[in-house]
């Protein structure tokens, strides 16, 4: 079962309820698909081996090149820009579509491979644990998200925790999954940004159940907005110093019987066997 | 000359958009753009009216004429997105837009269409214009939206004369990010006493110092760890980085924003305190 946990509203919660959930659960890995600010390898360290990912990014021959900016006429993402000397390639700014050369009529331009992020893995207690890094100035992990997921596994379960928002990063993390936790935390802010990922969650047709977090005695919204929606609610976990403590200092919370019930009641309504 | 402040974080969740609401009433000749594309929520607190909703068309999408179409699989094997199944259905979700298909196609059977990714809204608040905008969940470029936002709040700022831009980020240090720093004059970004906050700190440093824009650090329910705090504290000073301001944890600011109330507007003894003042005169954009 491959299993992601999103959120809309980043700090809802996502890393605390990723890292508990494979910490507890057998027969699991899990990957850290919120390459802009990946948490999950602070809580479980080991040994890294690490592989760099790479997207392809035109080299154009100025030798072969006649300046016709076929390839800058043609680049959506304008990450070629002609002057007055030579065609300018922008690497950043390049969605490694390989379509530039397929217009160059001089056979100008080829293809060089240019480091946008790593691949962190880690064994875990016999359990593979995977995390993507997107490299500072680049603008896109999605294709360190997808390298992540298409590497083999032999465990009967994945645990994705995605990146915050409804962005094509998120996107890319549901692509393929049969479930997944939305961690809606308590509040205004929280509740309205979970409500753009259940409009997403429904049109990819991908089941989901929301677990309430840092849920406040007195504030009704969440549990209200739930009751609304008839949205399958997985679990309450109510605002609690302990848990916000020992996150806070990247230490698990599978120790406590309180949140061990937490985990169980999750397990149970996702239907992890 | 206008002057845009924008307010970001590496972590999400860490206060953006409670600063941004507190230091909204303390500033003059404002405009507030809020390029949070992809959970936009300042309207949520601030009274707003909308004046004008402006579609924006930030991407082409292929559309595959069936009459035409020999299922002859060329766009799938080029599409380096695989966006394009085997029986040539297009995920319009997966699709970027690079055109590849368009291309390739042998018998002119893919159309590329303006795609509509979101809307924009051109707002009126209390403090001034404000604009805002929200991504269609799982849309593609949302980074050009952001960029769109920019470019509107500052079209909004030269009409209406006003000289002052605080922008309200998103989390990460991606494309949205990157759309939202690039150019600014100075940028605040939060964090949180965390291990996790302090790790994504770093990452949003990083990226300040390779755009070259000066920044500020406010660490956030900052008694939630005084360790933590030292330890951001010790680190930025390397840096040579001024952590600008501490708010203390408080159920009162969270209790402020649900009942639709600027943090800093309320009795909130914080905001009436010596910090807060200080912090407000290392703000750019604050007329003092």
């Amino acid at each position: 079962m491959n299993i992601a946990i999103v959120s809309g509203k980043g700090g809802s919660g996502k890393t605390t309820i990723a890292v508990n959930l494979f910490s507890y659960l057998k027969d699991v890995r899990l990957i850290d698909a919120d390459t802009e600010a990946p948490n999950d390898h602070l809580y479980l360290p080991g040994e890294d081996a690490t592989d760099t990912v790479n997207k392809e990014i035109p080299i154009i021959d100025q030798t072969l090149c006649t300046k016709c900016h076929a390839c800058a006429d043609f680049c959506a993402f304008n990450a070629i820009v002609p002057t007055k000397t030579k065609m300018l390639v922008f690497d950043d700014l390049c969605h490694d579509c390989r379509g530039c050369h397929l217009v160059c009529q001089e056979g100008a331009i080829s293809y060089k491979n240019h480091p946008i992020g790593t691949i962190m893995t880690r064994n875990i207690d016999g359990k593979p644990f995977l995390s993507g890094t997107l490299s500072i100035g680049e603008q896109s992990g999605n294709k360190i998200i997808s390298t992540m997921k298409e590497t083999k596994s032999t465990t009967k379960h994945t645990i994705i925790d995605g990146p915050p928002g409804v962005s094509c990063k998120t996107v890319e993390t549901l692509d393929g999954v049969d479930y997944v936790i939305l961690v809606m935390e308590d509040g205004l802010f929280g509740l309205h940004d979970a409500d753009m990922v259940v409009e997403l969650l429904n049109e990819l047709k991908i089941p989901f159940g929301v677990v309430l977090n840092k849920a406040y005695d007195h504030v009704h919204v969440g549990q209200n907005y739930i009751q609304e929606n008839l949205l399958n609610l997985l679990v309450r976990i109510p605002y609690d110093e302990t848990y916000q403590n020992l996150s806070s200092k990247g230490k698990l919370l599978t120790g406590e019987i309180s949140y061990q019930r937490i985990l169980d009641t999750i397990i149970k309504g996702v239907g992890i066997i | 000359m206008i002057h845009e402040l924008a307010i970001l974080s590496g972590k999400g969740g860490t206060g953006k958009t409670t600063l941004a609401l507190s230091l909204i009433p303390f500033i003059e000749d404002l405009v507030i753009a809020d390029c949070d594309v992809d959970a936009p929520d300042i309207h949520l607190v601030l009274a707003n009216q909308t004046i004008n909703t402006i579609p924006f068309y930030g991407i082409q999408k292929p559309f595959i004429n069936d009459n035409l179409c020999t299922k002859c699989g060329l766009c799938a094997m080029h599409c380096n997105y695989g966006a394009i199944s085997d029986d040539i259905i297009i995920d319009l979700k997966k699709c970027e837009g690079c055109t590849v298909c368009n291309i390739v196609c042998p018998v002119h059977a893919i159309s590329m269409v303006d795609t509509v990714i979101g809307d924009l809204y051109e707002k009126e608040t209390p403090y001034g214009p404000m604009i805002d905008a929200r991504l269609i969940p799982g849309e593609e470029a949302s980074g050009k939206l952001v960029a769109e936002v920019r470019r509107i709040s500052r079209e909004a700022a030269k009409k209406a004369n006003k000289n002052h831009i605080l922008i309200d980020g998103s989390p990460g240090v991606g494309c949205n990010v990157m759309s939202t720093i690039t150019g600014v004059n100075q940028a605040i970004l939060v964090t949180e006493p965390s291990e996790s906050g302090f790790h994504d700190l770093k990452r949003i440093i990083q990226l300040a110092k390779m755009v070259s824009v000066d920044v500020l650090v406010v660490v956030n329910k900052y008694n939630n760890s005084i360790q933590y705090t030292q330890i951001i504290e010790e680190y930025c000073n390397n840096e040579g980085i001024e952590v600008a301001l501490k708010i203390p944890y408080d159920k009162a600011i969270f209790h402020s924003i649900n009942n639709l109330e600027s943090p800093s507007l309320s009795t909130h003894p914080f905001f009436q305190s010596d910090e807060w003042k200080q912090f407000l005169t290392k703000i750019q954009v604050v007329n003092i």
